[in-house]
């Protein structure tokens, strides 16, 4: 079996995976709460599905693999989005705060793709400019929403927010995701000679990521046993807000 | 940019993602570890507190903790053997131990700090939406703390550290008032 013969089994393996998801998603019921990863992994399907039967040079191969890159890109913005609210979704002020803030998690990621972005080389001797270019983006989009799940993790690290298992499994498991296609990209548009190594070793870490997926999302994931807090008091937060802000005031003085 | 520096840029991510990964591990640890502390210590099955927040500290002696510091760092017993010893010896090594001790009350300060913050973010955490504008209070104060830790220990770092003792006083009162307010704090429940 040639590499490339394996990075094509590999694919196939890895839609077989997906479609093993979707239909778990479907059997326990957590398609409505999780559509944006159901649409992901249905996109990742068809994508790998859709051009089966063509050759793989082909234009219209093309056409569908960065077709389907595209959508898995602004899907993958989405998903992002949609793991951080529901993340938040037990806590009314911090996800208050979180929509609010949403935006601005966004821009300071885009401005770390963009700085990626801006150091991209000219377009290496023997790949396509178009190509080129398309990865690029893609790798952009990547780190992206790598950045924003990052600190979405920090800020959930920080207040400590609990969240569902199965919650905790995805947001983990795609910053793994995103991490390594963001890491691929990068290489492969600087190796293009490897495309075809380099394919291998994304699809089987992907492929890592989805039996991870498979084997940890449950029903029983969803099933919250603790929350973690002190009953509300408006009073007595107000007024350790109060004690910490004089702390803090106090300290200033000492310093000036 | 070439292939070695694209790929010590992805070392340094990858390491950076692994370290945020043992560090959501480690916290999934404390959790467990509260969870399986608390019923026993408070009878209340299934609760859990955030590391650091079910004990506050000093709360049986506040006050006493922290008065040592106000004469310490007043730095009035520096200047009078620096006035009547008449020896240099002596009163360099008095300042570097008390900058030395300085640095551990510091150390203190900011372990209660950290303490009381934890507390602070779980209580917000669990507020009602409209008071969503006390999150970046919290981002505020946390930042205005680091800082301020950062300053003072430049400055021991860099010699004398003499602090007015009515400062002190008042910040001691500050963490007193502070300690009291946790001791005070409700029990946990269950949402």
């Amino acid at each position: 079996m040639t590499l490339a013969e394996l990075v094509r089994w590999t694919g196939y393996l890895n839609g077989a995976i997906d479609v093993c998801l979707l239909i778990q998603l479907l059997r326990y019921g957590l398609v409505r709460r999780y559509c944006w990863l159901f649409g992901y992994f249905l996109a990742d399907v068809l994508e790998i599905l859709l051009p089966i039967r063509l050759p793989t040079r082909s234009v219209w191969y093309g056409y569908i693999y960065f077709g389907g890159q595209a959508a898995k890109a602004a899907l993958g913005v989405a998903l992002a989005i949609n793991l951080w609210r529901l993340a938040l979704l037990g806590y009314p002020a911090l996800a208050r705060f979180g929509r609010q803030i949403v935006i601005y998690m966004l821009l300071a990621a885009i401005s770390v793709a963009a700085v990626g972005l801006l150091l991209e080389p000219a377009t290496p001797r023997g790949q396509n400019p178009l190509v080129h270019s398309l990865q690029a983006i893609e790798g952009a989009v990547d780190s992206m929403v790598l950045a924003f799940l990052v600190a979405a993790v920090l800020f959930l690290l920080w207040f400590p927010v609990k969240v569902r298992r199965n919650l905790a499994v995805c947001i983990g498991g795609f910053v793994f995701y995103w991490f390594q296609r963001w890491a691929i990209l990068l290489l492969l548009n600087r190796n293009p000679a490897h495309y075809t190594t380099l394919g291998e070793v994304s699809l089987v870490l992907q492929l890592g990521c989805l039996v991870l997926w498979m084997l940890t999302i449950r029903p029983e994931g969803e099933i919250v046993t603790t929350v973690t807090g002190h009953r509300w008091n408006p009073a007595e937060t107000e007024h350790l807000l109060g004690q910490l802000d004089a702390i803090n005031a106090r300290l200033d003085r000492m310093v000036h | 940019m070439s292939v070695s520096l694209v790929t010590c840029a992805i070392s340094i991510v990858g390491a950076g993602l692994a370290a945020l990964g043992g560090l959501a591990l480690f916290q999934l640890g404390e959790y467990r570890g509260a969870r399986r502390r608390r019923p026993e210590e408070e009878g209340s099955p299934g609760v859990s507190e955030p590391p650091g927040v079910d004990q506050p500290p000093g709360v049986d002696q506040p006050m006493a903790r922290y008065q040592p510091m106000v004469r310490l760092l007043a730095g009035e017993d520096a200047n009078f053997l620096r006035r009547n010893t008449g020896c240099p010896k002596v009163a360099a090594r008095w300042e570097k131990s008390r900058r030395r001790i300085g640095r551990l009350y510091l150390k203190e300060l900011a372990a209660d700090f950290h303490c009381l913050h934890a507390k602070a973010r779980v209580l917000v955490a669990t507020s009602p939406e409209q008071y969503a504008f006390l999150v970046p209070i919290l981002f505020k104060q946390q930042f205005m703390f680091w800082r301020t830790v950062a300053t003072i220990e430049l400055r021991l770092a860099l010699g004398g550290w003499n602090v007015p003792q009515a400062n002190l006083r008042e910040l001691v009162g500050a963490i007193e008032a502070m300690q009291r307010e946790v001791s005070r704090a409700p029990a946990v429940t269950p949402a």
